[in-house]
């Protein structure tokens, strides 16, 4: 049973309290998720292909280039057409959903920056290059 | 409208008695049996604030040591072990267990719960750190403390340049009382998420509940990589696996990578509760709603997340390529900007404030906290520079920044909230003239230690060094921060003095003193509140000043304990609708029990006195046992009516039990581990390839451990599904359960022996070493899984397991399908990855 769509709890017997809060929860955290991933994605790539023996260092500017713009893309998405993704995960009630709407979409743009600010290093600096 | 109460009509008379003596404290000499959330907060603040000035003690002789040049007031080995002590007893034994201690104390109240959901939890994990921490912190008094800094960096701390039990009493007992914190943590989130009042929603929730909430998420993930760590040095240190040594192809750095993934966000996992605190307090100082309440949400959260990009930042002199360096450094700024956006918010806050006169004690704390938390903040925006780092790492530039950032970020809100939320459990009022002493004593000491630092560390002196020539022009600036940091400790004497005149434990002090707008300044007593209240605003008793009299007349939900025990409100975690009734445990000696000997089993260990710490180990686990026997207590006793309509059930399993959810988190807990393994053993690989082998097990032993493995699943679904009705047996259902746990652990010995039998030795290399590690891993859940089977089976035989009554079969089969998934994965990696080389 779906609750009423209204701002004020009212007591009276909700018979399925059930919620749908872990795809609801990442559909909120969607963005800094994909940050994670992404900054996952980059370091290990860098640390991995330079360190390890098998060669193909020199792809990795074009990789993270690539994985960012993917990343963020995805962010942007979840910025701009968030609220799709929190409806698919079952958001009814009309308060909370507002919440998780304002929560997803600045958590997105601080996302998109950090990904933008991470992929930067790759347009500036060469793979493998130590300083000392 | 007129407000529909859930209990509208007058209560009987002797419900309240009966509700004091449920929840009534434990006196004499049964005292330490004790689980109700005050006094556990209590004491666990007590010991928290007692470590403190232990450790500001040891600091104040590192300062005098130091006051004048080519002094020799101790000796250098005795430093060494003072400045390890101290950062260790200041980062491990206080700032993150006083914020759990704030958790377990403030959080019931603030969410009108009567109590945290797992009750002798925090009261194990409050003995447990209270033993192990006092064990560490003695080792000081008779020259076995450690001295490899509290980061202990390999090769410093293996066992050729630290010989000795030093280091392993960093090893053993910050590893116990980490477990310790992950208790508190696994406790915060389950009570956070589902014992908040009705109507609470997620976006109602006070500040500091979101704040806890993240940490203790925080906790899940970061403390299992530090947990590695220690234990991959301690197996080097006792039984010669080279995970750290270069010449068999381990790697110090390692250690780096896993102790910062952890030791980065420890600083934030320390600053945002503390920030938390900040924003319940502002808001009362401003008589206004705090402004941007959902920016500071997803500032804590989007905190959280960007901290784990941080780790680098640490290691920016280790020779790491310039690109990954840049990604730490981008992490770095990135995690100002929530940071920012909160104290902005504060700013706003109080600006809009609607009248902000005389600053009372809190009041001096926050602005003190503001001002220095800034500082601090810009000065590690500076070494999140990889140029600018490079030049002051290791200086005492940096000494001044973290202890700008974890004194302005933690010391000063926590001494704030001493004094805002001392009168929730003491009959008096700290003084507003002592406090205010303590403040100006500790801000001015603060700033007099600890500014002239920037310029001594950019002047060239590094941290850690004993003593200093005269010719190094040092001597003046020391002299000002050793002065500065007496007039810090005065500070602390003036509120400890303040403690002793004024704070009395107890209920009948003033109601809500600060005129504050939340639930913890409700009318309460040793059950929490009378009644748990109906939420339909952030500040409910700014936006109803009558609540207080509805819920202490018993108006609102569960006024009563209908089961006749000790009982909580579960509600669902988004939206706080009322699904269950918990029925808790009351006072015990099993959890106190169980917290001693595990202690004591560590710190055996640690001195390597092997067959009494085994004992000891023994009794931990039958005193679980024994604490835990008595928490399944069946849904007998419901459904009970809790008013509003509500006829609610007292037993749930399922995603919709508590005991699920604190399952699940242990889950996320050892994935975090198990992953923390993962990268281990993949970096080992890019640092000494040629340690991996060309030849390994053949495929059939690791194919025979994975179908084993895999067959203990289906045989644990089969033992669920073979439950009997009702209050009956199925003779199946433990053969069943035998079956399950026997193939979990036979996947791993014939894994282990066909290892073996290749010839792979943990000591020949890293290689080696990360495939038994694995094992260990593996093998500690399946103990785990294999005592919990054995548990169920004797449930099963005390007619205390059915279909419905089950929380403890579900428990152990979630475990087992966890440990089956994690040693299936780490088949995996080790025998598929080197044969793709």
């Amino acid at each position: 049973m779906r609750h009423a769509p209204t701002d004020r709890p009212q007591p009276t017997p909700v018979l399925d309290a059930r919620e749908p809060f872990i795809p609801l929860a990442f559909a909120t955290l969607a963005a800094p998720l994909l940050w994670t991933l992404h900054f996952a994605f980059v370091y290990l790539l860098e640390g991995f292909l330079c360190e390890a023996p098998v060669g193909a260092a020199a792809a990795i500017p074009e990789a993270i280039v690539a994985a960012t713009v993917i990343a963020g893309g995805l962010c942007a998405w979840n910025l701009f057409a968030g609220d799709a993704w929190l409806r698919r995960a079952g958001a009814s009630r009309v308060e909370s959903h507002l919440f998780l709407r304002a929560a997803q979409r600045v958590l997105a743009g601080l996302s998109l920056i950090a990904i933008l600010w991470s992929g930067a290093g790759a347009l500036m600096l060469g793979p493998c290059m130590f300083a000392y | 409208m007129e407000r529909m109460l859930p209990n509208p009509e007058p209560r009987p008379a002797d419900e309240e008695a009966q509700l004091l003596k449920i929840w009534a404290t434990p006196t004499g000499w049964r005292w330490p049996t004790a689980v109700n959330n005050t006094v556990i907060g209590l004491l666990y603040i007590g010991a928290a604030l007692a470590f403190f000035v232990l450790a500001g003690i040891l600091a104040l002789v590192m300062r005098t040591q130091l006051a004048l040049p080519d002094s020799d007031l101790v000796t250098q080995d005795f430093y060494n072990q003072l400045f390890t002590t101290h950062g260790t007893t200041m980062m491990f034994l206080f700032a993150v267990p006083a914020m759990e201690a704030l958790g377990v104390m403030l959080l019931p109240q603030m969410l009108a719960a009567r109590d945290l959901p797992f009750p002798r939890l925090s009261a194990f994990a409050v003995w447990a750190y209270i033993v192990g921490g006092s064990v560490f912190f003695s080792t000081i008094f008779y020259d076995l403390a450690p001295s490899g800094g509290w980061f202990m960096n390999p090769p410093l701390t293996l066992t050729e340049f630290s010989p000795g039990d030093n280091a392993d009493f960093w090893l053993l007992g910050i590893g116990f009382i980490e477990i310790s914190a992950i208790a508190g943590a696994i406790e915060i989130i389950v009570g956070v998420l589902r014992t908040r009042p009705p109507g609470m929603t997620l976006g109602r929730m006070p500040i500091f509940a979101w704040a806890m909430l993240v940490f203790a998420g925080m906790i899940v993930v970061a403390f299992p990589a530090v947990i590695l760590a220690t234990m991959l040095l301690e197996l080097e240190r006792a039984f010669d696996w080279p995970f750290f040594s270069a010449a068999l192809g381990g790697d110090a750095l390692l250690w780096q990578h896993l102790f910062w993934f952890f030791g980065h966000p420890e600083v934030y996992i320390i600053f945002l509760p503390a920030a938390g605190l900040v924003s319940m307090i502002v808001p009362t100082i401003a008589r206004t709603p705090l402004i941007g309440y959902p920016l500071i949400v997803v500032a804590l959260v989007a905190t959280g997340f960007f901290s784990f990009g941080l780790w680098v930042h640490h290691m920016f002199t280790t020779g790491i390529p310039a690109l990954s360096l840049s990604f730490f450094s981008a992490a770095s700024m990135a995690v100002a900007i929530p940071s920012g956006i909160q104290v902005f918010s504060w700013i706003a806050t109080l600006a809009a404030g609607k009248r902000i006169g005389k600053l009372s004690v809190p009041g001096l704390f926050v602005f003190g906290m503001l001002a220095i938390f800034v500082m601090g903040g810009l000065t590690g925006v500076m070494v999140a520079m990889v140029p600018f780092d490079w030049q002051a790492h290791d200086s005492y530039f940096i000494v001044a920044h973290l202890h700008y950032v974890l004194i302005g970020g933690m010391v000063f809100p926590l001494f704030g909230t001493f004094y805002y939320w001392a009168p929730m459990v003491s009959r008096k009022l700290l003084s507003p003239t002592l406090g205010k002493w303590c403040f100006w004593l500790m801000f001015i000491g603060m700033h007099m230690t600890f500014l002239p630092m920037h310029v001594t560390g950019l002047a060239g002196m590094p941290r850690r060094i004993w003593t200093y020539s005269e010719a190094t022009g040092w001597g003046p600036l020391n002299l000002l921060s050793t002065g500065g940091s007496y007039l810090i400790a005065a500070g602390v004497a003036v509120f400890l003095v303040d403690l002793l005149r004024n704070f009395r434990f107890g209920r009948g002090g003033p109601e809500n003193p600060w005129g504050a707008g939340t639930l913890e300044w409700l009318p309460n007593d040793v059950y929490s509140t009378r009644s748990i209240p109906l939420i339909d605003s952030r500040e409910p008793l700014w936006d109803r000043p009558e609540l207080a009299d509805e819920v202490r007349a018993g108006h609102h939900f569960l006024p009563n304990a209908p089961t006749g025990g000790r009982e909580t409100l579960v509600t669902s975690p988004i939206d706080a609708v009322p699904q269950y009734v918990i029925q808790m445990p009351g006072p015990g000696w099993a959890h106190v029990l169980a917290a001693v000997f595990t202690a004591a089993c560590f710190l055996l260990l640690t001195v390597k006195v092997v067959v009494p710490a085994l004992v000891c180990a023994v009794l931990a686990i039958v005193s679980v046992l024994v604490w835990t026997w008595e928490l399944d207590k069946g849904p007998d006793a419901g459904p009970v009516d809790v008013g509003g309509g509500y006829r609610l059930p007292v037993y749930l399993t399922g995603p919709d039990g508590h005991g699920w959810w604190a399952m699940v988190i242990l889950m996320l807990v050892a994935g975090s581990l198990f992953v923390a393994w993962i990268f281990s053993y993949l970096y080992l690989w890019t640092v000494s390839p040629e340690v991996w082998p060309g030849a390994l097990p053949e495929w059939s032993t690791a194919a025979l451990s994975a179908l084993l493995l895999a067959s203990s699943v289906p045989a644990a679904m089969l033992a669920r599904r073979s439950l009997a009705p009702r209050a009956s047996r199925n003779a199946l259902t433990p053969l069943w359960i035998a079956l399950s746990v026997a193939l979990l652990v036979g996947g791993l010995v014939v894994e282990g022996l066909g290892q073996w039998q290749h010839g792979a030795d943990p000591t020949r290399n890293a290689h080696d070493a990360m495939v038994y590690m694995a094992l260990v891993l593996d093998g500690e859940l399946a103990f785990a899984v294999a005592i919990m089977g054995a548990y169920v089976i004797a449930r099963h035989y005390a007619g205390k397991l059915d279909r419905v009554r089950c929380a403890s079969l579900e428990n152990t089969q979630l475990l087992l399908y966890y440990t089956a998934a994690q040693s299936l994965l780490g088949l995996l990696l080790v025998h598929g990855f080197p044969r793709l080389l």
